[in-house]
């Protein structure tokens, strides 16, 4: 594959990420071709080679960690040994992005923070992407994406009106800040290439979170109201809701902005009277009746399964989709003729299917060029052609333990 | 007050075209504009008054936030793209942009003089960023979507809720901020492509794929290959370490134990410093593995769990679990956020003057550059408030030949 047509060809990022959030935004940078090396160690796994969707319990068989380090490259080394963190300096001189999602103070211990790295490559971008900061009163907090969600109010707001707090669920805070860091790893980028100077970039993940509420908290300073749960409600739009379909557990969403919409809406569900009552006719009227209205739409859609209710709504453009699981999205005609989903062979999971990019270029796209790495699977490549050292010299630092020699794992019979 | 715009800034360089009012569109734009670069917002005038008074929150009858929020630090002017006139002001716009911002459907762009290929002929380096719900191709690229719908598309609502009870959408704008993010990251990429190839090219983001690339999509393989769904599991995960929201003396507490040190520790939590008895003393607990506990156990541990939560505040605990090193967070609502002593110490909050509300506290850009810090330097412009400045100092327009444009409706 030609990666020189890629956006960031020729562009090194050295990555300290593990878990999802810092994986998530150097995936975004590999996507576009940067030559990302992951760097882990064998004495403090990065967890996610371990999530709960590894069935097989191998370090190499972790789906999720499949998906997010597709494209980079992997090296082995033990940074509690001072030789390891001079390597890793070494390797930092010749890269032009470091990106880390460690504990405040981390990255400093080992001698690799901002500071310290400026000292061997004066332009170096560096993006940090503490949980709370690197700062402040409350930096030092172990913080995981749910929890980082709680302190920044999204959870405030998860759960059926009148009812309890369900929170999210899902990692947000991690994949919000991994877009976010990499955005900034651009930005800065551009900006070193017109002007030279490289810099320091802290992205709180909390503040990402806030930032996606921001309109939350500028309504609040104006009504003085706390926003609660608000379940499937929605400020200026009527029918907002989740309804049941026929089928086990299926589910269409449907939402109505104009009153050109609702009008369409009410032709297609002509067969239910009730919608032609004169208090649903304006936006107004719908809102104050919704639960009413709820009522009325469910009983319509009860029958009909939610690709039937979208297709005949979507033809009078009225905005209404099912409630899809990752499954339904795998199966899908329209996704899969975007080929949102992709096959990628795994040295030892074998054949696998794999998120695509999250856009597509019409020129210089990027791609999903590589697996993700087997743990130390390049570290010849990257200490002997990136660094430059000598085979003897890799391999007495293999003895002595700072390189962590790669294993050939036990590649899956296929077929 | 409104701080002043510093130097330099990453995409001082830059000029950005933003079409319409999509909130997608909106923040994606402010993204860029929060780095430095020049937005300027073309409302028109039919349907800015709607798009304007967007409120995403219930229960109150003020116009909302939002549109003051996602539109500071940009530029504002009016142009009806239906008539011949506005289409040659949009070309002299295009003719000095390096970006585009759009979210019409194909169709629609098409319609108004906004597909890529009449565009790149006005401007072979512009970069289009094009987000919709469904994107450029394929069956559904005309379909209409809101914030629910994206979220039903995205594979996230199936998992938010109470199992066999309505999903629920991700709050407010999430959807649309996270097609934003991915679009201005994306916009990035090309601006670093065009140093070398010179020339712009088109970006095309589908909301619905942005959540199943970057959120949902992990998933597939699991799925695939061994037919594991994702479903709602109310206020618990249904992955294996204990991880939830939790009732305590004043609202809710989350927690996560992603390893099994971190779920003795908080043991040591709950018991004040020793496992506490009925867990140590209950050998179904101290026999299961510490990955299977949630599954075989939750419910049971939940209500044990609770008992001491329901004795301490959520600070308390929240206290606790900073020195014990634990992932025990409050769930703090938007009042707490916003007087929460750790943002407020780092000064992530920000005065902003809007001519509408006021004096507001605004939530800045999370990106801390060192050397390029970004400011909120001016707030949403007001319909058209840039006309004169845009169309005579930028685009060279007599004021005779705006003020003509402006009898016939076109600005």
């Amino acid at each position: 594959m030609d990666k020189s047509k890629y956006p960031l060809s020729g562009i090194r990022v050295l990555d300290f990420g593990w878990v999802a959030a810092g994986p998530s935004a150097t995936k975004i940078l590999a996507d576009m071709g940067a030559e990302v090396i992951k760097v882990e160690s064998r004495k403090r796994p990065d967890t996610t080679r371990f999530t709960p969707d590894n069935i097989e319990r191998s370090p190499e068989t972790d789906p999720a960690f499949h998906s997010l380090n597709r494209n980079k490259l992997g090296i082995t080394i033990d940074m509690t040994k001072p030789e390891g963190c001079e390597l890793l300096r070494k390797l930092a001189a010749k890269t032009d992005i470091v990106l880390e999602n460690f504990f405040p103070g981390v990255m400093k211990k080992f001698g690799l923070d901002y500071e310290s790295l400026r000292k061997v490559k004066p332009d170096i971008i560096m993006v940090s992407m503490p949980g709370l900061g690197n700062w402040g009163p409350q930096a030092e907090t172990p913080s995981y994406a749910p929890g980082l969600a709680a302190l920044s109010g999204l959870e405030s707001m998860v759960g059926y009106k009148g009812e309890r707090a369900l929170g999210l669920q899902q990692p947000y805070s991690d994949y919000n800040a991994g877009t976010n860091s990499a955005f900034a790893a651009l930005a800065a980028l551009i900006h070193r290439n017109r002007t030279g100077e490289g810099q320091n970039i802290e992205v709180a993940q909390i503040e990402a979170l806030v930032a996606c509420i921001g309109e939350a908290v500028l309504d609040y300073q104006v009504t003085g109201k706390v926003p609660g749960l608000e379940g499937n409600r929605h400020g200026r739009m009527a029918p907002y809701n989740n309804y049941l379909c026929d089928g086990d557990d299926k589910w269409v969403s449907i939402a109505v902005r104009t009153d050109e919409e609702w009008k369409n809406l009410v032709e297609v569900m002509a067969d239910e009277p009730r919608l032609k009552n004169e208090k649903f006719a304006a936006m107004d009227g719908r809102m104050a009746n919704q639960d009413e209205l709820d009522v009325v739409i469910s009983d319509w859609t009860i029958s009909r399964s939610a690709e039937e209710i979208t297709e005949m709504l979507q033809e009078k453009g009225v905005a209404a989709f099912p409630c899809m699981d990752i499954g339904d999205c795998f199966l899908d005609p329209h996704f899969q003729d975007r080929e949102v989903f992709i096959p990628l062979e795994h040295p030892v999971s074998g054949d696998e299917f794999i998120a695509n990019l999250s856009w597509k270029m019409s020129e210089t796209n990027g791609g999903v060029y590589r697996s993700a790495p087997l743990w130390g699977q390049h570290n010849h490549y990257v200490f002997g052609e990136v660094l430059g050292l000598s085979q003897e010299e890799i391999a007495r630092l293999e003895d002595a333990e700072v390189i962590q020699k790669f294993q050939e794992p036990e590649r899956k019979n296929k077929g | 007050m409104t701080g002043t715009k510093r130097h330099p800034q990453p995409l001082d360089h830059l000029t950005v075209i933003e079409i319409g009012n999509n909130i997608s569109t909106a923040y994606g734009a402010k993204m860029l504009a929060d780095q430095g670069a020049e937005v300027i917002k073309v409302e028109d005038p039919l349907t800015a008054e709607m798009d304007r008074t967007e409120r995403i929150l219930p229960g109150d009858e003020k116009t909302g936030c939002l549109f003051a929020y996602i539109n500071c630090n940009k530029l504002g002017v009016r142009l009806n793209l239906e008539t011949e006139k506005g289409q040659k002001v949009l070309a002299d716009l295009v003719r000095k942009a390096d970006i585009l911002v759009e979210g019409n459907r194909p169709s629609r762009a098409k319609e108004l003089g906004l597909d890529y290929e009449t565009l790149s002929k006005i401007n072979p380096r512009l970069l289009v960023a094009s987000i919709t719900p469904f994107g450029q191709t394929g069956p559904y690229c005309e379909y209409n979507a809101y914030a629910i719908t994206v979220s039903a598309a995205g594979a996230s609502s199936v998992c938010i809720g109470e199992p066999g009870r309505t999903p629920l959408p991700l709050p407010l704008s999430q959807v649309h901020f996270q097609s934003a993010a991915m679009a201005a990251t994306a916009l990035l990429g090309g601006i670093l492509a065009r140093e070398f190839t010179g020339r712009g090219q088109h970006i095309d983001i589908s909301e619905a794929e942005v959540w199943i690339t970057h959120f949902t999509g992990h998933a597939v393989i699991a799925y695939v290959f061994h037919n594991r769904r994702r479903i709602r599991s109310g206020h618990k995960t249904q992955a294996l370490f204990p991880n939830g929201i939790f009732h305590c003396k004043d609202g809710y507490i989350s927690l996560l134990a992603m390893r099994g040190e971190q779920w003795k520790a908080y043991l040591n939590i709950l018991g004040e410093g020793k496992m506490p008895d009925w867990y140590a003393n209950d050998e179904r607990f101290t026999r299961t593995s510490f990955r299977e506990l949630n599954v075989k156990y939750g419910d049971e541990l939940e209500v044990l769990m609770e008992k001491w939560l329901m004795t301490k505040t959520k600070n308390e605990i929240f206290e606790l679990g900073r020195i014990n090193h634990v992932a025990l967070a409050p769930v703090r609502d938007i009042r707490e956020v916003l007087e929460d002593p750790h943002l407020n110490d780092r000064k992530y909050f920000v005065d902003v003057d809007d001519p509408q509300f006021g004096r507001l506290k605004y939530p800045q850009s999370a990106l801390r550059f060192s050397q390029t810090p970004s400011a909120v330097y001016r707030p949403a412009p007001t319909l058209g408030e840039h006309n004169e400045e845009i169309f005579c100092k930028r685009l060279g327009y007599t004021k005779e030949y705006v003020n003509e444009l402006a009898e016939c409706g076109v600005i």
